[in-house]
Formats: C-alpha cells, structure tokens, sequence
C-alpha cells in the first residue's frame, strides 16, 4: 500500500483536540438565549417572489429564472404544498421536465417535428390520391 | 457576459446573458477568475434536483475580483481578490449567530431546507452560480474571504466548498485519536476528508471507490488505504475484514444520492425517481461501521425521502451526523492550514478549461474520464 505512515503524514493530530476544531461545539453561544437574530434590509423587486411561486419572502433572493409559463403554474401549484408531502417535489420535478420541453418549442426544435409531420402529411395525400 | 447555461438533463451550453447588477446594498459583482464543477453541479446537470430551472447557471465554487460595490458594503472594495463560501448566509440571523452558516434563514425564499446557495436550484433560492464571466454575490461584508497576496487564486478556491465539507465531515465524525476512520466516496469532497482525518488523528484511514485514479488520488493525496469496489464488491465484508470484524469507529457517506452498486437502489432512485436517489453508500456506512460507531454525511440528498436502513442504525446505537458544510465557519482555520503547508487543495484539480470549453468540462467530470477528480473553469482566459 503506497499510504503513508500516520505519525509521519504532515500535520497529523493538528486538530486532535476539540479546541482547535472550528465546528466544535456545534452551536456557538448567540448574545443571548432570547436573541432572534438580525433581519437585514429587504432587497426590491419582491414582485418577483409572487410570480415565482415561493411562499414568504427572505430579505434577499435570486432571480436567476423567474417561474413563467406552463412549467411556472406548475411550480406556483407545487410551492402551495407543504413541504414535508411528496406532492410538492414529484410536481417540481414534473415542472422541470415542462421547462425543458417549453425551452426547446421556443428555440425552434418545433420546427423539426413540424417538417417530419407536414411531410408524412404530403406523402399520405399523394399516395391516396394516386389509388384514385 | 458569457455563461454557462442549463438547458435540459445531460445539457450545458455557453450562451450570452445579462451581466449581473447590484440588486441589494450589501452585494458586490464579482469579475470571476475561477470556477470549479462541483459533484452537486452534476446531480444538477442529471436533472435530479427539483426546480433545476432551464436557463440557470451553475457554479457554487469560485474566486473573483471585485467589480462592483453596493453602497452599503464597508470590507471590500473594486480589485480585491476574494474567495466566496458557497452558502449565502448574511452573517446575523438566528442561525449565523450560532455559527449554521448553511440554514441562515435570511436567503433561501423557496424552502426550509437550507441557506440560498449559488447557481443551484431554485430550492436554494435562484441565486445565478459563478460558472460565468460575472457573478452577484449577496451580504458581501460576510460571505467572501480576502485572498492574501502570497496566495494564487487556485490555492484556496477549493475553501470554497470541497475543503470545508470534508472538513467538517471528518469532525462530525468526532473522531478520537487512533481510531479508524472509512471514507465512502474518492470524490474531491471524500479525499478531503480522507485527509483530514489525519489531522483530526485518525489512527487509521480507508477510502472506498471504484474509479482508478481516483482511488490513486486517495493514497497519493490523503495518505489512505483504498479497497476498490470492482475487486471487492461487498465493501462491508471488507471493512469488517480489516477492522477485526467489528467495523470501522467512523463511517463518512461522501457520495450521496448518485452512488452505483445497488440494482434495486438504483432503479427505484435514479430511474424511476420513487425515492429521492440511491442511498447505498449510506446504507453501506451504517452496516459497516461498529456498534456505537458515528456516521458522518456530507454527500448530497435531496428530499423527500430515502430507502435508508434507520432500524439498523438505531439498533447498532449509532450516533448520525450529517449536514450542508458552513463553510465560513472553516474558512479562515483551513486558510492557515493552507499557508503552513499541511494542506494542498491545489492538489485535487487535475483539469482546467476555458469557459467556453464547459459542455467539455462537464462531460470529462461526469464520465471521470482522463483521470478527472476536479475541473476548473478559467471564465478570463
């Protein structure tokens, strides 16, 4: 085995006591017991929140991908399930497949199924009004 | 800007967005100089997370430079360097008070799950990742770390993420000096924390994979004994074997819901999607650490439910900790082991690639071809 001997690896025990472990205890002390905490200042444009579907509003959010569309009614439905039922998660998975399929129709991958139908359309025309 | 854009399961493209704005006073624009594909980033690209939206960009671990400051922002200012832990947490809620960066409850709108996190999905929050030319970065004054001047970018990008959870996996595990500590997972996460063991005082590390350079990479970097899943296909058997039967004091799952090796966990998680992803590994740590042992969990699960062995668990007496990294809480500690030269997380990258090479880059870390373990975009070069 190529490892190398314990005592002899480079900083070995360097954190063996719980002093030196920065996530030990778990839990720092807060100021206080009853302390809350903070709440920053909120950022704007929470309309944003509503439209994608999520439940209360933190001081600060992303806006990577507001929810639109048909997969964004899904995920608005999913995000009114609690989220300790599986409802919620199957419909955002379900959403995401929507997502991916309303993307492709808006970049033009309908264009290719279109063609193939219009033309099994004209061959099946031609062919029947050929045995005429 | 250029960035990497999710477009479907399996698909990542460069496109043209929206260069980021000032959305808060506490935020900052960053100019990214590096960002790193993390495992999460590919239970993402699988589509295996809910909400993963199309147009999203990924990247939960980078550096930058900063390009822009919000009005309220006091600790950094244009052109300093930094390096940003991947939860964004604001510093003064309940939960950052008592140090739980990764559940602040200040920037995750979606859910209950977790704090917001960069370039993940929207159950996170929907905050943009840094794989881009520039990235947003919320509560500024908290989140990102200076990087000295005697230090590249690429020596702490990885405090970002991988260093602090494997960290913090190994000290969940409470590990006492002399003990046997087993790594399930030979993933940049999982070799962290195989090496890290050490300094905890490990008196003895395995690390269990089935990839060759990985498992190369784990007695190379983390000084551990490998047991190849392809040789041994029981990795219980093993573990007990080499532990005089009893099994290991501390089992540490760093794979998460993506782990082969189990059929049945396999279809029921990962293809049909009737459990949130197979938890194998897991299952394999709980039966193979002692009685009384601790298992430590940091490889990724989603929710809502898992085919997971809780009976054994609780019959064995065991002691479970797990949890998203509060990665802030590691920085500066980690930071010091880096500039003394007990730890080389440069170490880990063995690709790096232009931006516009990431569908790239994502298929040579899915596939872990060439001997990749960690990719790194170079979003300026």
């Amino acid at each position: 085995m190529a490892h190398l001997p314990q005592r002899g690896w480079l900083g070995y025990g360097v954190d063996l006591g719980p002093a030196a472990r920065p996530g030990v205890p778990r839990e720092r002390h807060a100021r206080d017991a009853l302390w809350r905490g903070e709440v920053p200042e909120p950022q704007r444009g929470a309309t944003l929140l509503s439209r994608s579907g999520v439940r209360t509003p933190t001081p600060v959010f992303g806006t990577a991908a507001p929810a639109r569309g048909l997969s964004g009614a899904v995920r608005r439905l999913a995000y009114g399930i609690p989220e300790h039922r599986a409802g919620r998660w199957a419909l955002l998975l379900v959403a995401d497949r929507i997502d991916v399929v309303e993307h492709r129709a808006t970049r033009g991958w309908w264009v290719f199924p279109a063609a193939g139908a219009l033309a099994l359309g004209y061959v099946a025309a031609t062919r029947a009004l050929a045995r005429r | 800007m250029r960035a990497v854009v999710y477009e479907a399961p399996y698909r990542v493209r460069v496109r043209e967005k929206p260069a980021p704005a000032i959305e808060h006073p506490d935020d900052v624009v960053l100019k990214v100089t590096r960002a790193a594909i993390c495992g999460s980033d590919l239970h993402l690209f699988h589509g295996l997370i809910p909400d993963t939206r199309v147009g999203t960009t990924f990247g939960h671990e980078f550096t930058g430079t900063v390009e822009e400051t919000g009005p309220g922002v006091r600790a950094l200012r244009r052109g300093d360097r930094v390096v940003v832990p991947f939860n964004i947490a604001c510093g003064t809620c309940f939960f950052c008070a008592r140090g739980l960066t990764a559940d602040c409850e200040s920037t995750n709108p979606s859910n209950e799950l977790a704090s917001g996190v960069y370039g993940c999905s929207h159950t996170t929050g929907g905050y943009e990742g840094g794989q881009a030319e520039y990235v947003r970065v919320p509560f500024a004054d908290f989140g990102p770390m200076k990087i000295p001047d005697d230090l590249e970018d690429e020596d702490v990008l990885l405090l970002s993420d991988v260093l602090p959870t494997g960290y913090q996996a190994a000290e969940m595990g409470g590990i006492q000096e002399g003990e046997t500590v087993a790594v399930f997972g030979c993933g940049p996460v999982g070799l962290a924390a195989a090496r890290c063991a050490w300094h905890l005082g490990a008196g003895k590390v395995l690390a269990i994979d089935r990839v060759e350079a990985r498992l190369r990479m784990a007695e190379r970097w983390a000084g551990a004994e490998t047991i190849d899943l392809r040789k041994s296909g029981d990795p219980v058997a093993a573990l007990k074997d080499l532990t005089r039967g009893r099994g290991p004091d501390v089992c540490i799952d760093a794979v998460g819901l993506e782990a082969s090796g189990s059929a049945f966990q396999t279809i029921a998680g990962r293809k049909l999607k009737l459990v949130a992803g197979s938890a194998i590994a897991l299952s394999w740590a709980i039966h193979a650490v002692r009685k009384g042992g601790t298992v430590s969990i940091v490889g990724v699960y989603g929710p809502p439910a898992n085919l997971v062995p809780i009976g054994v668990a609780m019959n064995k007496g065991l002691t479970l900790r797990m949890g998203q990294a509060s990665a802030k809480r590691y920085m500066p500690h980690l930071l010091a082991h880096v500039r003394e030269g007990l730890l080389d997380p440069r170490g880990l990258i063995t690709h790096r690639l232009p931006l516009e090479h990431a569908p790239r880059a994502y298929e040579l870390f899915d596939r872990k071809e060439d001997g990749c373990v960690k990719c790194v975009l170079m979003p300026q070069e």
